[in-house]
């Protein structure tokens, strides 16, 4: 399947100091999940796979194009939804204006932005809370918002860092939902919460130290589960195996 | 354009709308209230608020444009296709509109309370553009500041004060003149100097939105000079514009076109600009008064406002200086005492030209309460040294016989006094 992000070689830092190493991957439509610990570098991933900072080394490439210039960032940017970790918003903006503005900034074109930012909330369940400000909202209800506004227009690469975090159990299932209804996008999702991971993901990346210490399916990491490691389910174990660095680079 | 309105319904400018609104009205009839009526003055009048106006819109400006950085509001921003400047076009052109509206709801007041007095015609663009372009760039200015330092009370303390400190002391009608003080009807905007300060204004606003804080990671050392390119155009320009500023000289410059004077019926003639007919039932009452002044004194036949016979001024011409007619009487006073004595030669001596002097100082005096119906109002102070005006104005109210007795009196030392 012809991916629809893809990474070759890709280092990324801050001056001197390097985040993410030699990364390659590629994204086809999918649900990708991306755990690792703090620090792990997987936000830093998300950046520049949202081609917000450009990589150090290596080349990115978004629909088939590569990504080696500002004019081909742009380019690439009406086809990627990306949700920050803490996302920034105008206090006194309502919901159906946050979203039309992200809609506004990713280009969406004029005359359908109207009908996406409408699909958008009502996708996050917030249609009746549409005209509400944003300051308004709780914090499960402002995530959701944050959600509508990466999802806008239907990209073909939609990045959500910790999309769950402020979510309760009801809120997090709806949202595993909608995750599951967009089936025409490379999906990746940076989460600490590894049964988000086990319900929704078709792949699964652990990170640690900018680097990939395990690629593949969510049984696969579960399979990677030994006896002696901490974690309450077999993914988690797995998980923690991966992280000591059992298990493989599938 | 939908951006705009959701810049304008999201901004927290719209609460602060209504205190933009009551500066503008405070400023406007706190001033004064003599430009009510004539509408040059009117316009003039409707544009002082702007001096206000525009600090006060820096500083929400700096804070405004601040915001992005603040709020968190950066990687969204730059993971979208929006080239930076239609971002930063839209958070301006919000904080303008509502100065704009304002600005213009104040002017539509002072329009609205001179439309009876003022007779044909409006308020001058002239002058509501010169205002303007001082709230456009001051607004700029303040959102440049905002987007270089984000800080969420220095840098628009800082730059709301700098704005009003720099346009009060430079920004006058003989420096900068980015505002002026009033307007009367001899003179007008000159429409080249406001052009001037226009290209000052938007190529401010063009630095403001095209200086981009952040270089595009994307570009090449090529890309990132070709991205600073529009930037350092607008700033030069800006330069150019600003060195224009000042040195074109007065804002305000004689008015080309002269209409038809408005003279009174009563003799002598008293002519003023037709933007000042509000004046004229008074007028026709001074000129009465000067028709009813001692046979021994002389009045010139007719006499003219400020620029009306050119620029060049002429013994008759008076001008009509913050709506006062004693400022009138006064100078029409000095028209009827030369038409009433010899010309002037030195005096013999100085003991001479000391009397002969105070007798002109009196005479003057005289003539001008006469001239105006009463003595030197209060709030005028000066006047010739040495002449008693309370004096004069008892004078004025003493029969006939007694003043054209006094008057004498002065017209003989004057007339007395033999030349050197």
């Amino acid at each position: 399947m012809e991916p629809i992000a893809s990474l070759s070689g890709i280092a990324q830092g801050y001056g001197r100091h390097q985040v993410i190493t030699g990364l390659d991957w590629d994204l086809p439509v999918g649900v990708y999940g991306l755990l690792g610990p703090n620090g792990a570098g997987k936000s830093t991933l998300l950046r520049t796979l949202a081609t917000v900072t450009p990589p150090q080394e290596g080349t990115l490439e978004i629909c088939g194009r590569k990504v080696h210039s500002e004019r081909s960032a742009r380019a690439a940017r009406t086809t990627i939804g990306y949700l920050p970790q803490e996302f920034g918003y105008y206090p006194s903006f309502s919901v159906y204006d946050f979203v039309r503005y992200s809609a506004w900034l990713r280009g969406v074109p004029h005359g359908q932005a109207h009908d996406a930012t409408r699909k958008a909330i009502a996708s996050v369940l917030l249609d009746e809370r549409a005209q509400a400000t944003m300051k308004s909202l709780s914090g499960g209800m402002l995530r959701r918002a944050g959600i509508a506004a990466a999802i806008v227009g239907s990209p073909r690469l939609l990045l959500l860092d910790e999309p769950t975090v402020g979510l309760d159990p009801k809120q997090r299932l709806e949202f595993r939902e909608l995750i599951r209804s967009l089936t025409d996008s490379a999906i990746v999702l940076s989460t600490h919460l590894v049964e988000d991971v086990a319900a929704v993901c078709d792949q699964v990346v652990v990170m640690q130290s900018g680097r990939f210490l395990f690629r593949g399916t969510p049984e696969a990491l579960a399979d990677n589960a030994r006896s002696g490691v901490a974690g309450d389910s077999p993914l988690e174990r797995g998980y923690m195996a991966a992280l000591s660095g059992q298990g493989a680079l599938s | 354009m939908r951006i705009l309105l959701m810049e304008l319904r999201r901004s927290p400018l719209r609460w602060w709308f209504p205190v933009l609104v009551a500066l503008d009205v405070a400023v406007l009839f706190g001033r004064s209230q003599w430009w009510i009526g004539v509408w040059p003055q009117a316009s003039a009048a409707a544009q002082i608020p702007a001096f206000y106006l525009g600090p006060f819109l820096a500083a929400y400006a700096a804070w405004a444009s601040g915001r992005i950085h603040r709020l968190g509001f950066e990687d969204q921003h730059t993971a979208g296709t929006r080239p930076r400047w239609q971002v930063e076009a839209a958070h301006l052109a919000a904080v303008a509109v509502y100065g704009g509206v304002a600005y213009a709801v104040g002017a539509g007041v002072a329009a609205a309370v001179s439309y009876d007095d003022a007779g044909p015609g409006f308020l001058w663009p002239g002058y509501l553009l010169l205002g303007a372009a001082l709230i456009v760039l001051c607004i700029a200015i303040g959102h440049m500041a905002g987007r270089w330092f984000p800080s969420a009370f220095a840098a628009p303390v800082i730059c709301g004060l700098a704005c009003f400190v720099v346009v009060t002391m430079n920004g006058g009608p003989m420096e900068a003149g980015l505002f002026v003080l009033s307007g009367g009807p001899a003179v007008e905007v000159s429409p080249e100097h406001l052009a001037v300060r226009w290209g000052l204004a938007l190529t401010a606003v063009a630095v403001a939105v095209l200086t981009p804080r952040t270089l595009p990671g994307y570009s090449g050392a090529r890309g990132k000079v070709i991205a600073r390119l529009p930037a350092i155009g607008s700033a030069a320009l800006a330069v150019a514009c600003l060195a224009g500023v000042l040195t074109a000289g007065p804002v305000q410059t004689a008015r080309a076109s002269r209409s038809a004077p408005m003279c009174t019926r009563a003799e002598p003639k008293i002519c003023v600009w037709p933007e000042e007919r509000k004046y004229m039932p008074r007028l026709e009452a001074m000129a009465k008064r000067v028709s009813e002044l001692p046979p021994a004194i002389t009045s010139p036949s007719a006499f003219y406002e400020e620029g009306l016979r050119g620029g060049k001024g002429q013994d008759t011409d008076f001008k009509i200086f913050e709506g006062s007619m004693w400022e009138v009487a006064d100078s029409m006073s000095i028209a009827v005492s030369r038409a009433s004595t010899p010309r002037y030669c030195p005096a013999q001596n100085s003991d001479a030209e000391d009397r002969r002097t105070m007798a002109y100082f009196e005479l003057d005096s005289w003539l001008a309460a006469r001239i105006s119906g009463a003595g030197q109002p209060s709030d005028i102070h000066g006047g010739p040294p040495g002449v008693d005006q309370k004096a004069i104005a008892r004078l004025i109210h003493q029969p006939e016989p007694a003043q054209q007795s006094w008057a004498k009196k002065r017209l003989k030392v004057i007339e007395g006094t033999r030349c050197a």
